[in-house]
């Protein structure tokens, strides 16, 4: 099989790729960074021009322009989100699109179960000497999508993706159309790392052994951590995604992989976001290992490793220990994503851990992230039963295996110290015990 | 020495055995109708008189008298409840005594690693000719608590304990301190089963098919179930407990655990709480497999069946599909249970579905039970992301796979019609779209 001739004869303009959408089809977005904006630009284009119907549009994370919540745009989609995104979440919180709860791990179940993926836009790398094109950043659910029978996909190769090892290959027979682009892959800048960060950081890294195998995300947090793990040694990689941070605590020789049970010396991971120097640094290179989200975020794969330490934040927790990691009050702001599939993996874990950890307060210091009960309307998305250590820049707090009265007691510890007394007062009417705070 | 003398040697009364029990321990108290309610009592006077103090007391169900959480009894006990029942909900919620959320599938880790237990009182069926007793009605934690490292068992030899099959066996090596009692193990009466279950029960039996397994539980609800599975065939039981319902398809072998794919021809089960016709069937029975509960609960071993059906019941499930399942607000009610253990396992589970059922309203009707918060204080159970299908009187929501706007759609459905007005302008508020049932 020649496939540069395949290749050839897939390729069309962005115009004519999106001709194969027609009305009432279910069109999923690559995610995050891999989400292609010359495809989706067409995509309204054409929809618009032809006066299609009930596009709905699927999309976990969006970064782009998203054209499809423009005024009007609803005569044409209606859009559903499984990770609220900047542009989609007023549009949500309006009523105009949809949110569907799903843990990570199950996504690729939801979309094949549902059926809900006729057309697959995504970004791919270049295809390589056998014809493979990688997925490049975001493997996640991409892979199993893209394997699907009646899914076509549609991909926008662009020699800014990477080409990611792992399993985390489509060869070009499988696409159902090829649209080459040039425009530069979404980024994600480097946080700002604060006082509160750096305490923060400090804390969960006291936490963190040699040999541990670490999660964690992006953001000031995680790469605060970072900042303070350099003395370690023979950290692991098993984690939902990395961003820029990872790179320095490799280059420093901390992470080997060596004490991994499984995929031992490879930083596995199911999808990226960060700065360019990230994306370079992970093209083409054997130390990263890309694979499908319903096995690199199932439970039970990650509780395989030992000593697995698992770092997500949150918007608030009260007493109990319920954490609220997506919305304030109803309004979803973004969705559970892997913080479950670690939490539960790193509890079962031998020797596993999973921190939660956020900065005391909020808007300057007014309001405090640890309550005695969630804004009316938050979803807990972290339960009272899975949740172990929470981290503050006042502390660390563990609620594993401790009664209401405990849990309470070592939040309070942790909370800001302006916000004591009352969530002391909260304690004894509780607890009909008074608290010396 | 063999096992019939080191029997004889560790034989005492009541009394002499609760005497090993000192000020500072950690006592952990058989499950439900296992619980050896005479020498619970026993030790709460010795610890009375001998003026002990702070003992940590755990017990999940309580069935006995419970005077460990009487007003007063703080002087000499501390009660630290992962599940609670009639006579320690008092004690907690007055703050007296403690609760510590536990997956009821985490106990056993619980016991042996978190708060290990000084002291085990438990209820085993009389020696077999090896030396083994069994523990009969009550497997779950209690097996795991007595092997915890360090802990003395003081065993109530029981001749109306039934001898149940499985991983449920423990030696008269291992046991520390004998008493023989024959008090009747405690028996459920039968549940009332009035209209709304009767409905209730036809809804989930429609979501059964030939060849499920189920997990179900004790009350009027499932038992419900069992009178509308009647046409159904080889269906199998893995599920924490189970109660005479079950027994009465499975002697009109309609449940037989042919079909399963995992632990054939045996239904799993970790606790066993009815009457004594369920008790007697469990004698000896290989068709009965008991198991601790970090067996039958854990949601990768329970996935392993295809075809899961996992019934449970709710106090309050909001528009989102958040449950919870075990308080009324911050009043705590119960505990989490098995409830997510089995929601996980059935979605694990190739076919897999959980259900959670419960009447449409409370207090005769005035409350409705699905609503557009929890209660506040009233901590969720089975989160939104858990959650699959809801069932009421009035018929079935899915959640699972839904958006939040088509979820609370179907919960409007199914709530009680003199509620749906309410309801719906919260949905309107939400959605900013007019609600219309379907």
């Amino acid at each position: 099989m020649d496939w540069k001739k395949i290749y050839a004869s897939k390729l069309k303009s962005p115009q004519e790729a999106v001709k194969i959408i027609r009305s009432g089809d279910t069109v999923l977005i690559g995610h995050a960074a891999s989400e292609p904006d010359l495809l989706l630009s067409a995509m309204v284009d054409y929809v618009v021009d032809q006066d299609l119907k009930s596009i709905h549009i699927v999309q976990q994370h969006d970064m782009g322009a998203c054209r499809f919540f423009e005024p009007g745009m609803e005569k044409h989609f209606r859009y559903t989100s499984l990770f609220i995104g900047a542009r989609s979440r007023s549009y949500i919180a309006e009523g105009k699109g949809d949110f569907t709860p799903c843990f990570f791990n199950r996504i690729p179940n939801y979309v094949t179960q549902t059926d809900c993926a006729d057309v697959f836009l995504v970004t791919l790398s270049p295809p390589d000497e056998h014809g493979y094109c990688s997925y490049g950043l975001s493997c996640d659910f991409a892979k199993e999508v893209g394997e699907q029978k009646n899914t076509k996909v549609i991909a926008a190769v662009n020699p800014n993706m990477p080409r990611v090892m792992g399993d985390n290959f489509i060869h070009v027979s499988n696409l159902e159309a090829i649209v080459e682009s040039n425009e530069p892959i979404h980024e994600h800048g480097r946080p700002f790392i604060g006082e509160v960060e750096e305490k923060i950081g400090e804390n969960i890294a006291g936490l963190v052994r040699d040999g541990d195998c670490l999660q964690l995300g992006i953001g000031a947090i995680p790469d605060a951590v970072l900042k303070f793990l350099g003395d370690k040694r023979d950290l692991g990689i098993h984690s939902e995604m990395i961003s820029d941070g990872i790179i320095d605590l490799y280059e420093k020789g901390a992470i080997t992989g060596k004490k991994k049970n499984i995929d031992r010396e490879k930083m596995v991971v199911t999808f990226m976001m960060g700065t360019r120097t990230l994306y370079d640094f992970v093209h083409d290179n054997p130390a990263i290992c890309m694979m499908p989200v319903s096995y690199v975020n199932d439970p039970f794969v990650i509780s395989q490793n030992d000593n697995v330490v698992s770092i997500n934040s949150a918007l608030q927790i009260d007493l109990m220990g319920q954490v609220c990691a997506e919305a304030i009050g109803l309004k979803q702001y973004s969705a559970v994503g892997g913080q479950m599939d670690f939490v539960r993996g790193a509890s079962a874990s031998k020797g596993g851990r999973s921190i939660i950890a956020f900065g005391s307060t909020t808007k300057g210091g007014t309001i405090s992230k640890i309550v005695p009960f969630l804004t009316e309307g938050a979803a807990v998305t972290t339960s009272r039963n899975d949740v172990d250590y929470i981290v503050t820049e006042n502390g660390v707090a563990r609620l594993k295996g401790k009664c209401l009265r405990d849990r309470a007691k070592e939040l309070i510890k942790i909370a800001a110290p302006a916000f004591r007394d009352e969530l002391s007062i909260e304690f004894e009417k509780r607890f009909g015990e008074v608290l010396l705070v | 020495m063999d096992w019939k003398e080191i029997y004889l040697s560790r034989l005492k009364t009541m009394e002499e055995a609760v005497q090993l029990i000192k000020s500072g321990d950690r006592v952990v108290i058989g499950h439900a109708v296992g619980e050896p309610m005479k020498l619970v009592d026993t030790m709460v006077d010795y610890a009375a008189k001998a003026d002990l103090k702070d003992i940590e007391i755990f017990q999940q169900v309580d069935m006995g008298h419970s005077l460990y959480a009487q007003p007063g009894m703080e002087k000499h006990f501390r009660e630290n409840s992962l599940f609670l029942g009639a006579k320690t909900r008092d004690c907690v919620n007055s703050g007296r005594g403690d609760f510590t959320p536990c997956y009821f599938y985490q106990t056993p880790y619980f016991f042996k690693q978190v708060k290990r237990p000084n002291v085990v009182l438990v209820t085993l069926s009389l020696p077999d000719e090896h030396g083994y007793c069994s523990f009969g009605v009550s497997c779950d934690y209690t097996k795991p608590a007595a092997e915890a490292e360090g802990a003395k068992v003081i065993a109530v030899v029981n001749p109306n304990m039934p001898r149940t099959l499985g991983d449920s066996f423990i030696h008269v090596n291992d046991i520390d301190v004998i008493v023989e009692d024959d008090t009747p193990i405690p028996e459920l009466g039968l549940p009332h089963i009035g209209d709304v279950e009767m409905a209730i029960g036809e809804h989930i039996a429609s979501l059964v098919n030939d060849g499920d397994c189920l997990q179900l539980g004790i009350g009027a609800i499932p038992d419900a179930v069992l009178k509308f599975l009647g046409n159904k065939k080889n269906l199998g039981i893995h599920s924490e407990m189970i109660s005479d319902g079950v027994v009465d398809l499975y002697e009109q072998g309609i449940i037989n655990c042919s079909a399963k794919n995992f632990n054939r021809d045996k239904m799993v089960v970790s606790f066993l709480m009815g009457t004594r016709k369920l008790y007697d069937f469990a004698d000896d029975n290989p068709g009965l497999f008991m198991a601790p509960v970090d067996y039958v609960n854990h949601p990768a071993i329970i996935g392993r069946n295809d075809n899961l059906v996992s019934i449970n019941s709710s106090i309050e499930v909001n528009l989102m599909g958040e449950a919870c399942s075990e308080a009324m607000g911050l009043k705590q009610f119960s505990g989490i249970g098995g409830q997510v253990d089995f929601i996980r396992g059935a979605s694990f589970s190739r076919g897999g579905r959980s259900i959670l059922a419960f009447p449409s309203t409370a207090k005769k009707g005035t409350i409705s039970k699905i609503v557009p918060y929890l209660t506040q204080g009233a901590t969720v159970t089975t989160t939104r992301n858990d959650v699959d299908y809801i069932v009421t009187e009035h018929g079935i929501a899915k959640m699972k796979g839904n958006t939040l706007r088509e979820r609370a759609r179907q919960l409007i459905g199914i709530a009680a019609p003199q509620f749906k007005e309410e309801l719906a302008e919260e949905f309107q508020r939400r959605f900013a779209e007019k609600y219309q049932e379907v």
